[in-house]
């Protein structure tokens, strides 16, 4: 994989001026993986008060988003890891006549969101609302800028065909 | 038509070149179907753009002791104030070091000065006693006759008067000196005899 240095701002703002300005933006982030608010809240929690516990030795190598955005990444898949352990074990029986597809209903984006993967969701909210270029994407979720090229293009195609009806 | 439709995608992440693009407008301006793609794909990228902004709630800062920024800040101020204050410390050492060189200097010509001065004063005062003790010596009156005395034994050769001479003239001519004629015939051929 190429390493690709990024050139984010080194500039080092204090705790409460950092909570205001990129809270909503990791909430935001973890809710493209969770896809729950509750989980995603906890994982605004986790990830600040992980920046708080590392901040005298963070030196400013990578901006202070980039870094919050890799600690909020890290404990979202650990979090969807652990959630798919526990869940092998659950009888699909619980949720008989609780679950009820409704296919005649218009589809919105927010459904056809949901029903894409952690993955797909995770680069098209890096890319649709974080505007980062596929190099930085790519930095971001340790893998190749083919890999994050390929990876948008099926989500998109997932997305245009489920809201299409087709799936 | 996938395979277009992945440069498509990446046209509109603005991840082409120019030759790209310009090669991809030929192929869009031939074909309907993927003219469409491109703007389902467009129209998805506006749409989850605005999803994204959209999504707000209420979010509870985590009860955080701020220890990182603002005892930063302490230490930054404790750190120049010391900094500054050691600047002035070595400033006042190396200025009193500097008045400390003058004074002692001051100070050993000054304890030389007197101490010169000190040998003169002592040697006046000696000889000023000897001169007293010398001059009250001289005031008692038997050691002046002596002295006087002595200043003529010593100075003045004195011959002896007249009456002294004739005093041991008479006593050494009263009494005569017992003595012993040696000839010219004792030393020759004959051996000198003894009384």
């Amino acid at each position: 994989m190429e390493k690709v240095i990024l050139n984010y701002k080194r500039e080092i703002i204090p705790f409460t001026e950092l909570y205001e300005k990129y809270s909503m933006d990791i909430y935001r982030y973890s809710l493209s993986i969770l896809k729950d608010e509750d989980d995603a809240k906890d994982a605004v929690q986790e990830a600040f008060v992980k920046y708080v516990e590392n901040e005298s030795s963070f030196r400013g190598d990578a901006g202070q988003k980039t870094w919050l955005l890799v600690v909020t990444r890290n404990y979202c898949y650990s979090k969807l890891k652990r959630a798919e352990k526990s869940n092998v074990r659950i009888d699909e029986e619980i949720f008989e006549g609780t679950y009820e597809p409704q296919y005649d209903s218009e589809i919105t984006l927010k459904d056809a969101l949901i029903c894409l993967s952690s993955e797909h969701n995770e680069l098209l909210f890096l890319k649709e609302y974080g505007g980062y270029s596929y190099k930085e994407i790519a930095e971001l979720t340790e893998q190749s800028i083919e890999n994050v090229k390929i990876k948008l293009f099926r989500a998109r195609q997932q997305l245009r065909e489920i809201l299409k009806g087709d799936k | 038509m996938k395979e277009i439709e992945l440069v498509i995608s990446q046209f509109i992440d603005n991840e082409l070149n120019d030759e790209e693009q310009k090669k991809l407008f030929v192929v869009l301006a031939e074909d309907q179907n993927l003219r469409q793609t491109l703007s389902d794909f467009m129209q998805i990228k506006k749409n989850t753009s605005e999803h994204y902004k959209n999504i707000t709630t209420e979010l509870f800062r985590p009860a955080i002791k701020q220890t990182g920024t603002e005892p930063n800040k302490k230490y930054k101020t404790m750190f120049y104030f010391s900094l500054a204050a050691s600047i002035v410390f070595a400033t006042l050492l190396a200025w009193n070091q500097n008045s400390k060189d003058e004074i002692s200097k001051q100070y050993y010509a000054l304890q030389s000065q007197f101490k010169s001065l000190e040998r003169q004063y002592s040697n006046v005062k000696e000889m000023k006693t000897e001169k007293e003790s010398f001059s009250q010596l001289l005031a008692k009156k038997n050691v002046r006759t002596k002295f006087k005395k002595w200043i003529s034994l010593k100075t003045i050769p004195r011959l002896p008067n007249a009456e002294f001479l004739s005093r041991i003239k008479q006593k050494y001519e009263a009494k005569p000196v017992n003595s012993v004629a040696i000839t010219k015939e004792d030393f020759i051929g004959g051996q000198i005899v003894g009384n």
